[in-house]
């Protein structure tokens, strides 16, 4: 129980630090989606959260806070509580699947590119905008589609079940992969904590699928289960450049959700390059992705999607471990 | 589905059927469809984004979706329009009715609950239990006391009820997400507007 106990706040520390390196990259750590939060990390010493009342700013010990100035730890904590469900449902694998139609999304898209257009100077700059909601996805996508796929249907019990919602949140999102969790079922005693009629998805997952390590894994991971998520299919190829030892390509022939754009003076394709870039930092691939429209005879749409690695990365993977 | 809206549909010319099988078959047959929680955290994005472009002024915020949303709905009801060749609506009952059962199921794929008319009904709610823009948000302390996540669903509706000659207004009294027990739009009904020739350009 007490190994537990700390196996969790490490790893969602680990993703704190995480979090907050990917904020500062794009200097933005305003996180509607996903946030943080306080009660996680609650070290059984230290001073109680309700001392923090009337604090702004960071707590080591808690995370960042967002109290007002007027309110107290404990509205937080009742807000908190109230909201806690949202993650339950949501962060389950069968949770996925629900559609809305392309029109809604594709007026929806058109406004955030008019939104990016009328704050910007320059074509760069729409282009740089779009990159930045598309990284925040990105970001919260690889942990919802990781966590997702390591829910096994059936037995398990409380992994994290202390935590309890909040923690399943920060801890993840995901969404059906592929390969579906390799059920290796994770040992570890019995203790059950609490209640046993907490049907919380927690209780479904018995061990945290790995994470790609090597990089043909972790851009096989954005071809296959990150495109299917998002698009509902594969990407139509991933190519290795044979010119530069760091750029790898990924094809999409008809590119969904840009189809209604006709003007090819802004690349909005960024925003998916957005998307490509935040998971594949978030999974400590460091790189930039660039789309490029290269129409080929029947897809006259045709989006290469070039992603040149940090050196870093290739140095890490030349290493064997 | 109760006997009101039967009869309305009923004497809603086009189709035989009742608007929410109408709006049912289009959703299933007709519509492309996306995933939509990218469509979720793509406006999360955008909300969060603009969050940071207003340095947290929620009130600004609220104005500039509502105003995204309007643009979204002066064009979206021509693609509505386009999909279900409706004709015009007798009374705003069948507009409700119209709206929860085909507008936001085409699109959205929910149908939200009619109810709450006021006593001379001109005006209704729209009781959304699910909100697809609003899956997997909590919003900050801050933003949670002036902060209308789904706005953007009002300038919709203002602007595409415009486009068909009514003039309304719609707010959201309530949301889950600030603590609510429902998130329920209103719509009131201001005046039925004349058909005019806009101006010409010379």
């Amino acid at each position: 129980m007490l190994t537990e106990a700390w196996n969790f706040p490490k790893s969602f520390t680990f993703l704190l630090l995480k979090l907050q390196r990917a904020s500062a990259k794009h200097n933005n750590t305003n996180l509607v989606l996903y946030r943080m939060s306080h009660k996680i990390i609650n070290p059984s010493t230290s001073v109680a959260p309700a001392n923090a009342a009337g604090s702004t700013g960071y707590d080591y010990t808690i995370g960042p806070q967002q109290t007002l100035p007027n309110t107290s730890a404990q509205s937080v904590a009742s807000t908190l509580a109230g909201t806690r469900s949202v993650y339950h449902e949501s962060l389950h694998p069968g949770a996925h699947g629900s559609h809305v139609s392309v029109a809604a999304y594709a007026f929806l898209f058109q406004e955030m590119v008019s939104q990016a257009r009328n704050a910007s100077k320059t074509v760069s700059e729409i282009e740089l905008r779009l990159h930045r909601h598309g990284y925040h996805i990105g970001l919260r996508l690889l942990e919802l589609l990781k966590f997702r796929s390591s829910v096994t249907p059936g037995s398990g019990r409380s992994f994290f079940h202390k935590a309890g919602g909040p923690a399943a949140a920060t801890a993840g999102d995901a969404a059906s992969g592929a390969g579906n969790a390799s059920g290796a079922v994770g040992a570890s005693g019995a203790s059950s904590l609490g209640n046993a009629q907490d049907e919380s998805l927690a209780s479904n997952i018995t061990t945290m699928k790995r994470r790609d390590l090597r990089l043909l894994e972790v851009l096989q991971f954005v071809h296959g289960p990150v495109w299917r998520y998002l698009f509902d299919r594969a990407s139509d190829d991933l190519v290795k450049s044979s010119e530069r030892e760091n750029e790898y390509m990924i094809i999409d022939n008809t590119p969904s959700i840009t189809r209604f754009i006709s003007s090819t003076n802004v690349q909005c394709d960024f925003f998916v390059c957005g998307i490509i870039e935040g998971v594949l930092d978030l999974a400590s691939f460091p790189c930039t992705v660039t789309a490029h429209s290269v129409p080929e005879d029947k897809f006259n749409r045709r989006v290469v999607f070039v992603i040149r690695f940090d050196q870093e990365v290739l140095e890490r993977e030349a290493l064997r471990f | 589905m109760s006997a009101n809206s039967a009869s309305i549909s009923a004497s809603s010319a086009g189709p035989k059927k009742s608007l929410k099988t109408f709006g049912d078959d289009i959703w299933k047959n007709k519509t492309a469809k996306i995933n939509a929680e990218l469509f979720t955290l793509t406006y999360g994005s955008i909300v969060s984004q603009l969050c940071t472009d207003f340095e947290r002024d929620f009130k600004k915020v609220n104005s500039q979706l509502y105003a995204m949303g309007y643009n979204i709905g002066v064009r979206l009801i021509e693609d509505f329009l386009a999909r279900t060749a409706l004709p015009r609506c007798d009374s705003l009952a069948q507009t409700s009715e119209v709206i929860s059962k085909c507008a936001f199921k085409i699109f959205l794929n929910v149908t939200p609950q009619v109810g709450n008319w006021s006593n001379n009904k001109d005006a209704f709610s729209l009781f959304l239990d699910e909100n697809p823009l609003s899956d997997f948000v909590e919003l900050p302390m801050d933003a949670a006391k002036e902060l209308w996540y789904s706005n953007i669903l009002c300038g919709v509706l203002r602007g595409a009820l415009e486009m068909v000659q009514m003039d309304c207004d719609v707010w959201f009294v309530n949301d889950v997400l600030r603590g609510g027990q429902s998130t329920e739009m209103r719509v009131k009904l201001n005046r039925i507007m004349k058909d005019e020739i806009p101006a010409g350009e010379d």
